[in-house]
């Protein structure tokens, strides 16, 4: 049950307080129309609900299939020893677990076993994984000292990473979802692209980082497209702001494109990097405040 | 201000009603969570003059530059409406938000619960980039450009300019980043911070009530300063008036404000002999008296003398060529802070004095004393200019404006 207000309307819809402000200064108005009151959400809003938790199942269970699709055809290469087409498949099949990580994060160790880079690993801990592949596809920046994987190592972790998916894959067919943990997993996903894309740090051998900020941003989309019917409802003014900032979001990335996919991250300036990371925060900081308009 | 405690009315019940804009702000925080209603540490955020100017300088300093992200003017007005509601509930010791709904970020970021205002001031000012972005070129105060290059500048584009400034000093260093930290959040979208500076230590004191604090290089530093009590000559050197840019008359009561960064030589100046220091400052280092004589509050006498007949002050010292009198003069307020960065890579302290400095006519009493500093000063030796900003500060603010409602209303 929620508290009957939100907090102070400053920071919700970004724009909330200046209509606040704006109605106390013209002395008018005997509510407030932002309708942000939160008290629970009457019977026909909590079935939109609904629908978007199914929506939105469907729309990971696409993406765990393309993955799955995808990874055969590049463990495949991969194994075979067809490097340049393993590398011309690792980003754009990496997309599609980029668009749902955070749901793949709630099961169990799935998330470490198949996405840790190098970086993140413990003393002793077996790296496995997307991102040992990626280092052994992409050896320049590793280093005099790389040995690169043997044949039977590569069929071992490509192996294991299929099978690591296909794990993914039974798990979210039973998976359904509420309002409060789509629009939490909207958030999560620009979290990710502000802690890891934006600074290049995870995709540190390939530089294909602008394909996962992509596709972080587009499982971000979809979660606030699912939700949009309840939302506005509920809080149009935040559905307008999200609107548009996802659109000069967008914009800013389609600048980077290059053919069906991106520039390297190393392309990009400190200047672009910047407006892009401005970008992502005008658009999470109202990303937050989802998930109080659809619970 | 003494806030209209008591009015019984929930913050929600202000926004919500319609009340008017009187109420919003501290009074509507409802009672159960002020923390500071009862203490002294509050400085009126409404008033003729922004404050955080002639309010005797506080010990602590976070100060930030903004690049505005949109060009749409009503985006603007409703970012200095939440930066006004905010800085006002803020220098009123009182937090963003009260109570938060579990699945909702807190509204307020909380490391300021519990801390009393400690004299928190929050001043805005505009740079050029804000006229140029909202087309209003007729409205721009004709001072208003980059400062120029100054000889031996060595600028970082990223340390330098901006379109909107926020300066918030308190003497709790705590309440003073809460403020900023919470002023950008609810920017975002609108405006994104470009470079901000901690300062940790007042080189300047405003007010007679002060004590003239020291700058890193050890020295007492604006001891000719202007002063609060001194309404003749704040008026006179700092505050723009009607008529001074009949184009621009919005800004009477406004000011413009010089920020630059000057690296210190640290590690140089600290291997200089005694003596050499008190040279090149031009006052003795103990008591900050002028080499001339006297006390510290002694005009310099600078046609005094050794029996050589050289100069008892050198005609490159710091205080001759910063005078009054050596610019025509001209004065300024000077706010600044001493600050320290941490280290460079060879584990020089990376520390100076980020300058302050309000003025009503940056091209008669800044920009010729800082190009005659640039070119004669002793001292440049050991300082290196990393930053500079010009801004003008719109004025003050009454109670149902937001800042800079003369400009943008």
């Amino acid at each position: 049950m929620l508290l009957p207000s939100r907090p102070l309307a400053l920071l919700a819809g970004g724009t909330s307080l200046a209509l606040a402000l704006a109605l106390a200064l013209s002395g008018c108005g005997s509510e407030d129309p932002a309708g942000a009151d939160t008290a629970g959400l009457t019977v026909e809003q909590q079935a939109l609900v609904g629908t978007a938790g199914a929506e939105y199942a469907r729309y990971v269970q696409h993406e765990t299939e393309h993955l799955l699709e995808g990874t055969r055809a590049f463990v495949t290469a991969y194994k075979a020893g067809q490097d340049d087409r393993a590398r011309a498949l690792y980003a754009p099949t990496r997309a599609h677990w980029e668009a749902v990580e955070p749901v793949a994060e709630t099961f169990g160790d799935l998330d470490p076993r198949t996405d840790a880079r190098e970086a993140d690993l413990e003393d002793g801990q077996e790296w496995t994984g997307w991102h040992l592949i990626e280092k052994d596809l992409w050896p320049a920046d590793a280093g005099a000292g790389y040995v690169a994987l043997t044949d039977t190592q590569r069929t071992t972790y490509a192996d294991r990473l299929l099978s690591d998916l296909q794990e993914l894959e039974g798990q979210v067919a039973h998976a359904d979802y509420t309002g409060e943990q789509i629009a939490n997993g909207a958030k999560e996903l620009l979290d990710e692209v502000a802690n890891g894309k934006i600074t290049g740090e995870e995709e540190i051998w390939s530089h294909t980082d602008l394909f996962d900020f992509q596709a972080n941003v587009d499982g971000a989309k979809k979660a606030f497209e699912v939700l949009e019917p309840v939302v506005e409802q509920t809080d149009p003014e935040l559905g307008e702001t999200l609107t548009t900032r996802f659109a000069e979001l967008q914009r800013l990335l389609d600048e980077h494109r290059r053919g069906d996919g991106f520039v390297s991250y190393t392309a990009l300036s400190t200047d672009q990097v910047k407006a892009l990371s401005d970008a992502v925060n005008a658009l999470s900081e109202p990303l937050a405040q989802l998930a109080t308009a659809v619970a | 201000m003494t806030p209209a405690a008591g009015m019984g009315l929930s913050r929600r019940g202000l926004l919500g009603a319609g009340v008017g804009a009187a109420g919003l702000g501290a009074a509507g925080l409802g009672a159960g969570i002020s923390l500071a209603q009862a203490d002294d540490q509050r400085v009126p955020f409404f008033g003729e003059h922004q404050a955080g100017i002639v309010t005797p300088a506080q010990d602590r300093l976070y100060f930030a530059s903004y690049d505005l992200s949109t060009i749409d003017r009503a985006e603007v007005v409703a970012l200095l409406q939440r930066w006004t509601a905010a800085a006002e509930l803020m220098c009123g010791g009182e937090p963003l938000g009260d109570h938060d709904p579990a699945i909702a970020p807190p509204a307020d970021t909380g490391e300021a619960l519990g801390l009393s205002a400690a004299h928190l001031t929050i001043t805005f000012g505009f740079g050029p980039g804000l006229f140029e972005k909202l087309g209003l070129a007729a409205q721009r105060p004709r001072l208003l450009e980059r400062l120029p290059h100054f000889p031996a500048d060595q600028l970082d584009p990223a340390r330098s300019d901006g379109d909107l400034c926020v300066q918030a000093c308190s003497d709790d260093p705590q309440v003073a980043v809460h403020a900023i930290r919470n002023l950008s959040r609810l920017a975002f979208g609108q405006a994104a911070m470009r470079w901000s500076q901690l300062g940790f230590g007042r080189t300047s004191s405003t007010s007679t009530t002060q004590q003239t604090p020291r700058n890193l290089f050890g020295f007492k530093d604006g001891t000719a300063n202007l002063k609060a009590e001194d309404r003749a000559e704040v008026d006179r050197h700092v505050w723009v008036r009607r008529g001074d840019d009949p184009g621009a008359d919005w800004l009477a009561g406004g000011s413009y404000l010089v920020a630059r960064r000057i690296v210190m030589s640290i590690e140089s100046w600290d291997r200089t002999p005694a003596g050499e220091q008190e040279t090149l400052i031009g006052r003795d280092r103990a008591t900050g008296a002028p080499l001339s004589g006297g006390g510290e509050s002694t005009a310099p006498d600078f046609d005094a003398t050794f029996a050589d007949g050289s100069p008892k002050l050198a005609m490159d010292s710091h205080v001759r060529l910063a005078h009054p009198s050596s610019n025509g003069g001209a004065k300024l307020l000077r706010r600044g802070y001493n600050f320290a960065d941490g280290n460079d890579e060879l584990g020089r302290l990376t520390a100076g004095l980020f300058f302050l400095a309000y003025v009503r006519n940056p091209a008669t009493q800044y920009i010729p004393m800082q190009s005659q500093l640039s070119s004669k000063d002793g001292l440049m030796e050991y300082l290196i200019h990393r930053g500079s900003a010009l801004f003008v500060v719109p004025p003050g603010v009454r109670r149902g404006e937001y800042v800079g409602q003369a400009l943008l209303g």
